[in-house]
């Protein structure tokens, strides 16, 4: 792929209405997989946009 | 809903990407939003120290609460006179739209309890923002249960199995509690459980933890006791020891790890996992940092209130000025810039542009002063 760089990952979603919540175990432990896994969804994103051959900054939802 | 879209924000360092599934923000550099296929922000040209806007906002859409749980950080119980009824909270929403919010994080009170509750966390959907919420269980049905898939993730609050969830909360609420987790789970719903960690319950943990597993939950966030709302008068008798909070993070980890359970904790427990020397790369790439008011977060009190969190009982004006207030306000500018002035044991410790000093606002509350250290990191409690 590109030289463009994911700076950090925040998994998850917190449903609590109070304090934020971090999946700490997770980043302690090491998330290689998850974080392939999140690279590989970018990524083919990136390759389904490029074929669909938009850019626009419109259609980014 | 399509759940495989990606929404992208531009920031100053590049961009936010919110993905579904699985369920993340990822934060990337300028070059991959080119890659992205986004052009050029004119935010690129203006570095900033914070983000545009929040990630998520906490918004209460009631105060009434069925429970009346002893330690309520909001003082739950009645309906405050002035909640916003749907029409604000859906002008809220539209808001938060406009601001490019990823996620909402519904409380209250008890959301539920609201008849058109359901409407707003779809008329989230509609504008783009993923809804979750936490509930205490006790208005779930069958039928309730099979609308809730719109969420992206429902918690149910259990602070201990049985009789131990009565001697947390003061009231029981187990039975109610553990039969909505059923019927989400049957319904298919993205479920997890909130755990509020006190002296009470901190030896009985391993029950709750093997009751998740056994019920097929996979993911548990525990809390730390506040000394807002109702907590005030409980906070002195509920909070960990300094040696529970020593022992905490590899208690949890220890027994989240034995039974398959993922490990969340809320921000303000930063201190006590720093405190054991975790990889700081790590926490940086997996965005696990103490308080994050005013950075990634805002709250939204039931009467349209703008909070830097849920916990803060500064209000900083109306809802409907939150774009201004976001980039103008002192307050949220003292909570990002906390680390920048901050005392010692702090200033010298190397996990302070992630700790952050912990949660601000139990250390108001229990010392007077905003600016000193959270009084529970071990570091600073010795």
């Amino acid at each position: 792929m590109g030289k463009g760089k994911i700076l950090r990952v925040r998994v998850g979603y917190n449903p609590n209405s109070s304090a934020e919540s971090m999946v700490v175990g997770f980043a302690i432990m090491g998330g290689s997989v998850l974080v392939s896994l999140v690279a590989g969804i970018m990524n083919a994103f990136i390759i389904h946009r490029r074929r669909r051959g938009q850019a626009q900054p419109e259609d980014q939802t | 809903m399509d759940r495989r879209n990606l929404k992208i924000r531009p920031e100053s360092f590049g961009g936010i990407v919110s993905l579904e599934e699985p369920p993340a923000l990822v934060y990337v550099d300028q070059e991959y939003m080119h890659e992205l296929g986004v052009r050029d922000s004119p935010l690129w040209d203006r570095p900033a120290n914070y983000l545009s806007a929040p990630t998520e906002v906490h918004l209460s859409v009631t105060n009434a609460c069925p429970l009346r749980c002893r330690h309520c950080y909001t003082d739950s119980g009645g309906a405050s006179p002035d909640e916003m009824d749907g029409a604000s909270l859906k002008r809220t929403i539209d808001l938060l739209a406009d601001m490019d919010v990823f996620h909402i994080a519904f409380g209250g009170g008890e959301a539920f309890g609201r008849a058109d509750f359901l409407s707003l966390a779809r008329y989230a959907r509609q504008k783009g923002i993923v809804p979750n919420v936490t509930t205490n269980g006790h208005f779930m049905t069958p039928e309730l249960a099979e609308q809730c898939r719109v969420f992206g993730q429902i918690n149910v609050s259990i602070d201990g199995v049985g009789s131990a969830y009565r001697e947390v909360r003061g009231v029981d609420g187990f039975a109610a509690a553990d039969r909505a987790l059923s019927l989400l789970l049957g319904a298919g719903c993205k479920v997890g459980i909130n755990c509020v960690i006190s002296r009470p319950n901190f030896d009985h943990l391993p029950d709750l933890v093997r009751y998740a597993a056994l019920k097929g939950i996979g993911d548990i966030l525990f809390l730390r006791v506040k000394p807002t709302g109702r907590g005030r008068d409980t906070y002195e008798s509920m909070r960990l020891t300094a040696e529970q909070h020593r022992r905490l993070f590899p208690y949890l980890s220890e027994l989240t790890g034995k039974h398959g359970v993922m490990l969340r904790m809320d921000c303000s427990f930063v201190p006590a996992v720093c405190w054991h020397g975790p990889d700081r790369e790590a926490m940086e790439f997996f965005d696990v940092r103490g308080c994050v008011a005013g950075d990634t977060l805002a709250g939204v009190t039931c009467a349209g209130g703008l909070q830097a969190c849920s916990f803060s009982h500064d209000t900083l004006g109306d809802v409907w000025q939150m774009k201004q207030v976001w980039h103008e306000s002192h307050v949220l500018r003292a909570f990002r810039q906390w680390p920048q002035s901050a005392p010692e044991p702090c200033a010298s410790c190397e996990y302070l542009a992630l700790c952050r000093g912990g949660c601000h606002i139990v250390a108001e509350a229990v010392t007077g002063d905003f600016h000193a250290p959270d009084p529970g990191c071990p570091r600073v409690a010795g």
